[in-house]
């Protein structure tokens, strides 16, 4: 698992993609150049950060086909797609598919930068929230069935008195449970504990 | 004295019939003459009869016996006329039978009043004149029959009759006039006497015969000669005329005697002595000679001075020209015929022998080099013709076909006409071969193939347009592929040069670094550069040009120039190029033209099918004859039954915008090439076009 984001820039055309690969590396980015969809797909790692540049028509394997495939694998990189054709249809379908943008060749090197340094950052962005929400899940996990209890009443705004009412128990109890889920969810709020439990979708 | 010498000359005469009647009686046993031979022997008894009878009478002292003798003496008598009668119809072969019937009745009434006693006593009884009435008659009879022979024409009947019949009629008629006088009795014994003995003389003439046969002879040599042969003496009148001069002149052979010469040849006549005549033609050498029937015919004289004999002067052989002239007037008409026949033909015919002179020519060859027929005969080219080469080239096919004494093709060859401007001949020549088996001449016939050939050219030129209009509809169409082609070099000079500029801006610069990029751009550029002019030449309207192609590298063109295409189609194309495959020859963009063709459709064919079996094979191959033969096959939905044929058929088209001219064009160009283009069904579904390329080009025979 490398740390570093790197650009993954997939074309057939050997030429356009070892240009794509300078430009990368020109702005100061590690740039890994794969000549087919299938090549790509073989060597992939959901783990590793970065983006994709991607170019819209390749034999075998096309561009959108990677794209649905990659979804289909639980998750796909950032993509930036790039197409020889001004290809409306197949432009919505690549951003109805979390494609961050559709450039058509030739495409300036400015432009491509700023879309990777965009899709690196909402790689970044999702990693980051991937990785929030796990710590979340992995916090959640060390709770007891009833310390769970008791957070999804306090995330609802409910106070400690009306908690044991509803679960039963004493108030004096309710208030220890609830000392534990601040500490094991290593929150100082419940506002803290509102966000970390909307990160992993309780409400 | 009398009364010693006349019994003498009876018994004498009398021993004379008798012998000369037996040997003609042999005689008459073998032909000719046999009947008048055997009248003859039959006259000689009666003769010898009757002179026995009158020795008799001459020595009779009674008178009752010498009146019953002379009596009885009739008996003979009459056996005479018959015999005469018979003796005339068969010399003469003439003759009138009623005559002859009349001189019959009128003798026997003479025999019967001569038996009688009562009328043979009186001297004075008008039956008495009886006897010289039928000599009188017969000789009327004779008379008549010689002159018939005489009319029948020929020497040896002419002879017959004046010497048998004159004789016989002028004797007995001298004698019966003569002897009326004295006792008719014995005037018409002794008329009938003196006949026989004409007839005698006249049978045994054989020095006449001989000299009679010698003109036979000549005149048989005269009537069997071909030309007509005239005798004419000092004066130019006809002596003596043959048969074919007579047929000439339209005359019976008789007729011509006596003419003139100048009435039979006007202009013609005989000049200087006797001897030395010579025959004057006025007209000059043309002589005209008149028929009979008042028609002119030309002749042709020939002329033999005779020494002077029987006052002939000169013989005249003439010559009847009419069928000669006829004969040279068909033969004349016969060649104007071919002669028109020849020149009306609009093809070049001519023959020539060994030194390239013209022995024949037709107008048309005269019109060529702007002259004539007549002028041209006896020339050779170069007298016509400036242009070198061409007369080389014609001597030299003209001495092969003479030496190979094989024909000869030549599908094309220049020549420059009188005007100077270039035609094309297509020529066939063959020899002429002579009797002793060499060629010692050439006959050419060339047919004009310059308009033609331009009506090719033309046809060439908008079967090049069309083809162009074809291709430049099929690049509108592949215009997205195009652009997205040049696109690719484009995109990836565009980013090389962007990067360079971002290194540049670095604190170090890798040198290694922009090298490669400056490299990349060249190659890119060279790549934007190539698509530029693979495009300029499928746009290119040209001439179709015949050089050495590789076949694979052109599939791999066409490949390269629809590689997009093919992927934004999700077509997986695939090559299997055949190996060392010969080189054809032919035009690159038109074959191209065909490929790209083929393949398009062979996608369009796919389109409807899912993606994966979207597959398209171009492969190359040496076929069994020789030919190059590429295939493109598809997995598509393949040919409706019944259009196997129809979609090379102009403007039938399958699909919503097709113009239906590309199969019908592409067929075109591959048959131009000579090959062929054809479609076959895959066993496993879709459709391959075939199309085979020769070689190398094939040499027309």
């Amino acid at each position: 698992m490398s740390e570093t984001p790197a650009v993954f820039i997939v074309d057939d055309d050997p030429s356009v993609l070892r240009a794509t690969q300078r430009v990368m590396r020109a702005a100061g980015l590690e740039a890994r150049a794969f000549a087919s969809a299938r090549e790509y797909l073989d060597a992939y790692d959901p783990n590793a950060p970065g983006c994709l540049v991607l170019d819209l028509a390749m034999p075998g394997l096309s561009g959108l086909e990677l794209q649905q495939a990659l979804v289909a694998r639980g998750g796909a990189p950032a993509i930036v797609f790039v197409s020889g054709r001004a290809d409306v249809p197949a432009s919505v379908e690549a951003m109805k598919g979390g494609a961050v943008e559709f450039l058509v060749k030739p495409v300036d090197a400015a432009a491509l930068i700023g879309a990777v340094q965009a899709a690196m950052e909402k790689d970044r962005i999702l990693r980051d929230a991937r990785a929030g929400r796990e710590q979340v899940e992995k916090r959640l996990a060390t709770l007891t069935p009833r310390e769970a209890q008791v957070l999804r009443q306090v995330i609802t705004g409910k106070l400690n008195k009306q908690i044991a009412a509803e679960l039963g128990a004493a108030e004096k109890t309710i208030k220890v449970h609830r000392a534990r889920v601040m500490r094991k969810m290593e929150v100082g709020s419940v506002a803290e504990l509102v966000q970390a439990a909307a990160r992993v979708g309780i409400a | 004295m009398t009364g010693f010498v006349i019994p003498a000359v009876w018994s004498m005469i009398a021993g004379a019939w008798l012998a000369t009647g037996a040997i003609h009686f042999a005689a008459a046993l073998r032909p000719p003459h046999a009947r008048a031979r055997l009248a003859f022997s039959a006259l000689a008894a009666c003769a010898t009869t009757v002179a026995i009878f009158q020795l008799m009478m001459l020595n009779s002292d009674d008178a009752a016996e010498f009146e019953a003798l002379s009596r009885w003496m009739h008996v003979p008598m009459f056996a005479i006329v018959l015999v005469l009668l018979a003796f005339t119809r068969a010399y003469f072969d003439a003759g009138r039978t009623w005559l002859a019937s009349v001189t019959c009745g009128v003798g026997l009434v003479a025999l019967v009043s001569g038996l009688s006693p009562q009328m043979h006593a009186d001297d004075s009884h008008p039956w008495g004149r009886l006897d010289d009435a039928t000599v009188v008659i017969l000789a009327a009879y004779i008379g008549d029959a010689a002159h018939a022979c005489w009319r029948r024409g020929s020497a040896n009947e002419r002879r017959r009759a004046l010497l048998g019949g004159a004789s016989l009629v002028v004797a007995l008629a001298l004698v019966a006039l003569g002897a009326s006088l004295q006792s008719h009795a014995s005037a018409s014994a002794y008329a009938y006497a003196i006949a026989s003995a004409i007839v005698l003389v006249t049978l045994g003439s054989k020095v006449g015969a001989r000299w009679i046969s010698a003109q036979d002879r000549f005149r048989l040599v005269l009537d069997a000669a071909s030309n007509g042969l005239v005798m004419v003496d000092a004066t130019g009148r006809i002596v003596l005329a043959n048969a074919r001069a007579a047929r000439i002149f339209g005359y019976a052979p008789e007729e011509l005697a006596h003419a003139t010469i100048e009435s039979l040849i006007p202009g013609a006549r005989l000049e200087g002595e006797s001897g030395a005549a010579r025959l004057l033609a006025m007209a000059g050498d043309e002589m005209w000679g008149h028929r009979r029937d008042g028609a002119q015919f030309p002749l042709a004289l020939g002329v033999t001075s005779v020494e002077g004999s029987d006052g002939i002067a000169a013989l005249v052989s003439i010559l009847d020209l009419t069928e000669r002239r006829r004969d040279a007037e068909i033969l004349r008409r016969e060649r104007a015929f071919l002669r028109q026949v020849i020149d009306t033909d609009p093809n070049l015919i001519f023959a020539k022998d060994r030194d390239g002179r013209f022995t024949l020519a037709n107008k048309a060859v005269a019109d060529m080099y702007g002259t004539t027929v007549d002028d041209l005969l006896g020339r050779t080219d170069a007298h016509f013709n400036d242009n070198g080469a061409e007369v080389a080239a014609f001597r030299r096919d003209d001495l092969r076909v003479m030496e190979t004494r094989g024909e000869l093709f030549i599908a094309e060859e220049r020549i420059t006409d009188t005007a100077g401007e270039t035609r094309y001949l297509q020529t066939v020549k063959r020899p002429i071969v002579g009797e002793d088996g060499i060629a010692n001449q050439v006959l050419g016939v060339s047919t004009d193939i310059s308009a033609r050939r331009s009506a090719e050219l033309q046809l060439g030129l908008q079967r090049n347009e069309l083809a162009h209009l074809s291709r430049v509809t099929m690049l509108a169409e592949l215009s997205g592929s195009m652009a997205h082609e040049l696109n690719q070099p484009l995109t990836a000079i565009l980013s090389n040069a962007q990067a360079g500029l971002r290194f540049l801006e670095r604190d170090t610069v890798s040198l290694d670094e922009l090298r490669a990029i400056l490299e990349d751009i060249v190659a890119d550029d060279k790549r934007a550069g190539q698509v530029i002019s693979g495009l300029r030449m499928l746009l290119t309207k040209g001439e179709m040009k015949r050089e050495e192609l590789e076949v694979n590298a052109t599939v791999e063109d066409v490949l390269r120039i629809l590689h997009s295409d093919l992927v934004h189609v999700g077509v997986d194309a695939k090559v299997e190029a055949a190996p060392d495959l010969p080189a054809v020859r032919g035009d690159r963009v038109q074959i191209q033209q065909v490929l790209l063709n083929l393949v398009v459709n062979a996608c369009d064919a796919m389109s409807s099918s899912p993606v994966p079996k979207r597959r398209l094979l171009v492969s190359t191959a040496i076929d069994d004859e020789g030919f190059v033969h590429v295939s493109v096959a598809d997995r598509g939905q393949g040919i409706a039954r019944g259009h196997a044929e129809k979609i090379f058929q102009p403007f039938f088209t399958t699909k919503e915008h097709g113009l239906g001219m590309g199969l019908a064009i592409c067929r075109n160009i591959v048959a131009t090439h000579g090959g062929r283009l054809w479609a076959t069904d895959n066993d496993g579904g879709g459709t391959s076009f075939h199309f085979t390329l020769p070689v190398t080009e094939r040499e027309r025979a």
